[in-house]
């Protein structure tokens, strides 16, 4: 019996192509006949994954794992393989973030979504990584077996060393204000920014504001914020692009608040990372967000730019919330171990195979 | 701003603290806000909204025209009346200037908002005549659905009477056929045996010519 796991796309970096590795070490760690299949691999994974045209007759009782999350063709074509399915469904943004700046991402979205659709009769059972996704596809139509499996995350790959260098470039006694994410519409930066802005004029001028992630400097999104930025005449606003883990490391290290106010997210492991460095947070009960978070970190029900600048400025001034905040982070964190998790899958797929 | 519960924190305690906090600063808005600031896109990248363009013109339709004069105020006090009086003076003495470049500049407004009314109008009537058509369309392809079902329906009642027809002629062929081959059969056997007896006729006649020469002698 063979478990295989398929994705429209493998990516270096990204929290998806990441849980897709781990899942196969456990796997193969556990002696399944595995391996990974994908349309598009990106060239530092060509070496771990097989383009989808090399899936070889697979039989009625082997296993597909899908991973759902965009807008793709293949969504469609999974029927096609005629063995046994499980997807793990990841979300899919709604397109109307999109609507304003760019209809392609909006239509990928749409194609997203109305594959997610479509396949709601057409598997035997999902793993969704958060309830919040687990709901959204019941209300799509689903009605097999559906379990949470929180997202791998290879905590050991953040003990690496960072950039020394980077991190001596910013050491100083700045407050350093981070959030993690691809610069996308339904990630809100344009709200961090303004909370940053009341923060850096009316509380602490000695402050910086960094966003980890990948942008497109033709993307309209990006132009409007940066647009937004000049004419606040804000200083100190970073945004660094895609970087190298190492240096991804470095920010963590620096960072001194977490910052969240995203409107759409199915789990966000950026949160989880913050929660590993003990960077106290402050995110927006949005989606998956809070339940991502727990009963940890600080959860904030509406968006007052003021009120929130001065909430960072506790967490920074006020050493007694801070440790509390973090207490609450670590004990929230144990959820998300490596053991816990990898206990889960294997659970609901012995399960799954046994049924 | 709501903080969601928590067991650990005292939510009413940082509230407290935060709203003494902004008292002291005394903030002001920000200058600008993000949704005022304009989205620069590739002119494919924007998906059409009727009602937001009703929106804009009607905002454009009242904002159209200028006003060359302001009020001019201030509220420093005796300070104040003193620039009022020097701003008001120098207001007047570029009123030659301004006045012309705004009445020009109504002008103009005036002129583009007419365009843009118009524009509006062309593509509301557009849409008018897309939706009639569109809706003529769906009539017809009902029509012309029902019309291809009746003749697919037609079609197959038309096959269930047929078929048995057909059925009982490939079985009469069938039986001729069967019959045709018998008889081939039975044709080739008698051939053979008029071979046979042709065979055993010139073979008396040679006996019976050996007979005749043998009695003549």
């Amino acid at each position: 019996m063979k478990i295989i796991q398929l994705a429209p796309t493998l990516n270096y970096g990204d929290a998806i192509g990441n849980d897709i590795l781990a899942l196969n070490k456990l796997m193969i760690n556990k002696g399944y006949n595995t391996g990974i299949y994908a349309e598009n691999i990106s060239d530092k994974l060509k070496h771990k994954a097989y383009n989808i045209n090399k899936i070889n007759h697979l039989k009625s009782d082997d296993i597909i794992i899908y991973h759902l999350s965009i807008g793709t063709n293949l969504n469609f074509q999974l029927p096609k393989y005629k063995c046994k399915k499980i997807v793990i469904y990841h979300n899919i943004t709604p397109p109307e973030f999109f609507s304003t700046y760019d209809i392609n991402s909006y239509n990928k979205c749409k194609l997203g979504l109305e594959g997610v659709k479509f396949l709601s009769d057409k598997v035997d059972y999902c793993l969704t990584d958060s309830e919040f996704n687990k709901q959204d596809l019941i209300n799509m139509g689903y009605n097999m077996k559906i379990d949470v499996l929180p997202i791998l995350i290879p905590f050991e790959d953040y003990d690496q060393p960072p950039n020394v260098n980077l991190i001596n470039k910013y050491n100083d006694n700045f407050v350093n204000i981070l959030f993690t994410g691809r610069v996308v519409p339904n990630k809100k930066f344009e709200d961090i920014i303004s909370i940053f802005y009341y923060y850096k004029k009316y509380i602490n001028k000695n402050s910086r504001l960094i966003f980890v992630g990948s942008y497109d400097q033709n993307d309209a999104y990006y132009k409007r914020l940066s647009t937004f930025i000049n004419k606040l005449n804000l200083s100190d606003v970073i945004f660094t692009g895609h970087i190298n883990f190492k240096d991804i490391l470095s920010y963590y290290h620096l960072a001194d608040v977490f910052v969240c106010m995203s409107e759409h997210e199915g789990f966000c492991v950026p949160l989880v990372e913050a929660m590993y460095f003990d960077i106290p947070i402050i995110a927006y009960d949005s989606c998956a967000v809070s339940e991502t978070l727990g009963n940890s970190g600080i959860v904030i029900q509406n968006k007052n730019y003021i009120e929130a600048a001065e909430l960072i400025n506790m967490l920074i001034t006020n050493l007694e919330l801070k440790n509390k905040v973090i207490a609450s982070q670590k004990q929230r964190l144990r959820y998300f171990s490596r053991h816990n998790i990898e206990d889960k899958f294997i659970k609901y797929i012995n399960e799954f195979i046994n049924k | 701003m709501n903080i969601k519960t928590n067991e650990i924190l005292d939510i009413e305690e940082i509230m407290t603290e935060i709203r003494k906090s902004i008292k002291l600063r005394q903030y002001q808005e920000m200058p600008i806000k993000f949704e005022n600031i304009d989205v620069i896109t590739n002119e494919k990248n924007l998906i059409y909204d009727q009602n937001k363009l009703l929106t804009y013109i009607h905002n454009v339709n009242s904002h159209h025209h200028i006003y060359a004069y302001r009020t001019i105020y201030s509220r420093k006090g005796l300070l104040g009346k003193i620039i009022i009086f020097i701003k008001k003076v120098l207001r007047k003495s570029i009123k030659f200037y301004i006045e012309p470049i705004v009445s020009d500049q109504n002008k103009f407004n005036f002129e583009v908002v007419n365009s843009i009314n118009e524009i509006r109008n062309f593509i509301l009537d557009k849409n008018d005549n897309n939706d009639n058509l569109n809706l003529k369309i769906s009539k017809l392809e009902l029509k012309l659905n029902k019309s291809v079902e009746k003749t697919i329906n037609q079609l197959i009642e038309d096959d269930k009477k047929v078929t048995p027809q057909i059925s009982d002629i490939i079985d009469q062929l069938d039986y001729i056929s069967n019959t045709l081959k018998k008889q081939t059969d039975e044709n080739l056997y008698l051939k053979n045996k008029i071979k046979l007896l042709n065979i055993s006729y010139e073979i008396l006649e040679k006996e019976i010519a050996l007979l005749k020469n043998k009695l003549g002698e």
